[in-house]
């Protein structure tokens, strides 16, 4: 998000029509809010900064706010403000927050274990439809994360930062999220997405580039020639299945 | 049985109950703290529909993004949606027959439904049909209604599936 855009926002999000009930109060103040956000404007030239600004700026801004706009406002801008911040400083962090309930609690197993040695580790393996984020199939050895809702998550995460950084040939295609990473594959209206634990080595990177190739060439017609993804579900996560032990198995005797 | 997925999105001006309306379908679970949604949570609830276990994917939009630019990718493949109002705030009726209008634009045809929530605020008496054209009143605070809506929306769903 640009400076301007993130200004504008915060307009909006101060002074949207909505909130017409508050607006009576809220009109002598109005003026006072805006030159407060015009000084935030003048004085700042990058995002970075302004994002620093703001945070700093909070109190100020609540300070002006909160007499007449009681409690509940009060925490609503805080949040705003929070939420502004967090998108201009690092898009990341927005994956982060994302992604915090996913994995953490039932992953202290394989931190504990592997994550130290380095070994990649495959955790889970997602194939996706691209636009609704359904997932068509997936092998996974973990039974207490909804897939389904990853799968969700992720494509919304994919969405948002190939929109907010729009290109068209760039795709989102790494995720970090503390010791787990997710490696998206796309293909065609479908993708890959795959969860795993250690160091991401070109070694991993070849195998897995070269199995989702494969797989996919004597998958894509059939899954093109399908009317209903419910019926390829079950067939395919044991395609995928198979596929992968493979692929887990020749990764363990290239890594060591 | 086949099991089946579907992604399902609440569409609507920020406060109107969207996340709150989730929570109760999902969670059995209703706050009067107003936490505003940020970007984007997918929900998931398993529910029976003519014979058929239908995976809800619930796609819940932060009233806040809707002029966002990524706002009509994460519409891209959606099943159905539900529109929700503020019955309380007629401005949040208006700004959603605007969001519906501008998404019926880009994906003609896609399934919905338009739900006037916080039913528990309004006088027994006030004449709501005379005010909005709906097709449920619900209320996640009560509860009134909630199940009903995902219910009908996955059988629309369902049955456009089938006479493809
Ligand atoms: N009385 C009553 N309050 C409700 C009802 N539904 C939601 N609320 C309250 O309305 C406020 C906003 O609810 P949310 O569910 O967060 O609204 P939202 O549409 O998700 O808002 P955004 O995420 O900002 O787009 C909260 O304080 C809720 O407690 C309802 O049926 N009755
Ligand atoms: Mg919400």
């Amino acid at each position: 998000m640009s400076q301007v855009e993130a200004i504008q926002e915060l307009r909006n999000l101060l002074l949207s029509d909505d909130r017409v009930r508050i607006e009576s109060q809220f009109d002598g103040y109005k003026s006072e809010l805006l030159s407060a956000i015009q000084k935030v404007e003048s004085e700042i030239s990058d995002p970075e900064k302004f994002s620093v600004h703001l945070s700093k700026n909070k109190t100020t801004m609540i300070d002006i706010l909160g007499p007449m706009m009681g409690q509940m406002i009060k925490k609503y801008v805080e949040a705003e403000i929070e939420k502004i911040n967090e998108k201009i400083s690092n898009s990341r962090n927005w994956f982060k927050n994302k992604l915090t309930n996913l994995f953490v609690p039932k992953s202290k197993r394989t931190r504990d274990s592997l994550s130290k040695i380095g070994t990649p580790e495959i955790k889970q393996v997602l194939l996706i439809e691209r636009d609704s984020g359904l997932l068509l199939g997936k092998y996974s050895d973990d039974r207490d994360v909804d897939t389904d809702i990853i799968a969700g998550m992720f494509t919304a995460i994919k969405s948002f930062a190939d929109t907010a950084f729009s290109s068209e040939e760039n795709e989102l295609e790494f995720i970090h999220y503390k010791d787990h990473k997710i490696r998206l594959f796309p293909y065609g209206t479908l993708y890959f997405a795959i969860v795993f634990t250690g160091r991401d080595t070109v070694v991993l990177n070849e195998i897995l580039t070269a199995g989702i190739s494969d797989f996919m060439d004597r998958y894509y017609e059939r899954y093109l020639a399908t009317q209903h993804r419910a019926s390829l579900y079950d067939d395919i996560s044991g395609l995928i299945e198979k596929e992968f032990k493979e692929i887990c198995k020749t990764l363990e005797q290239k890594s060591y | 049985m086949q099991d089946f997925r579907a992604k399902i999105i609440l569409v609507g001006p920020v406060g109107v109950g969207k996340s709150s309306l989730i929570r109760r379908f999902v969670f059995q679970m209703f706050s009067d703290l107003y936490l505003s949604t940020i970007g984007v949570r997918v929900d998931k609830k398993t529910i029976e529909v003519e014979g058929k276990q239908v995976h809800l994917l619930i796609w819940d939009l932060a009233g806040e993004i809707v002029n966002d630019k990524a706002y009509s990718n994460y519409l891209k493949g959606t099943d159905g949606i539900i529109g929700v109002f503020d019955l309380n705030r007629p401005q949040s009726y208006i700004d959603l027959q605007n969001i519906l209008i501008a998404i019926q634009k880009e994906f003609p045809g896609l399934k919905s439904l338009v739900v006037g929530n916080k039913k528990d605020l309004i006088d027994e008496s006030t004449d709501l049909r005379d005010l909005y054209d709906y097709d449920y009143l619900s209320s996640a605070k009560s509860g009134e209604n909630v199940e009903l809506i995902f219910e009908k929306l996955a059988e629309k769903v369902i049955t456009s599936h089938e006479t493809v």
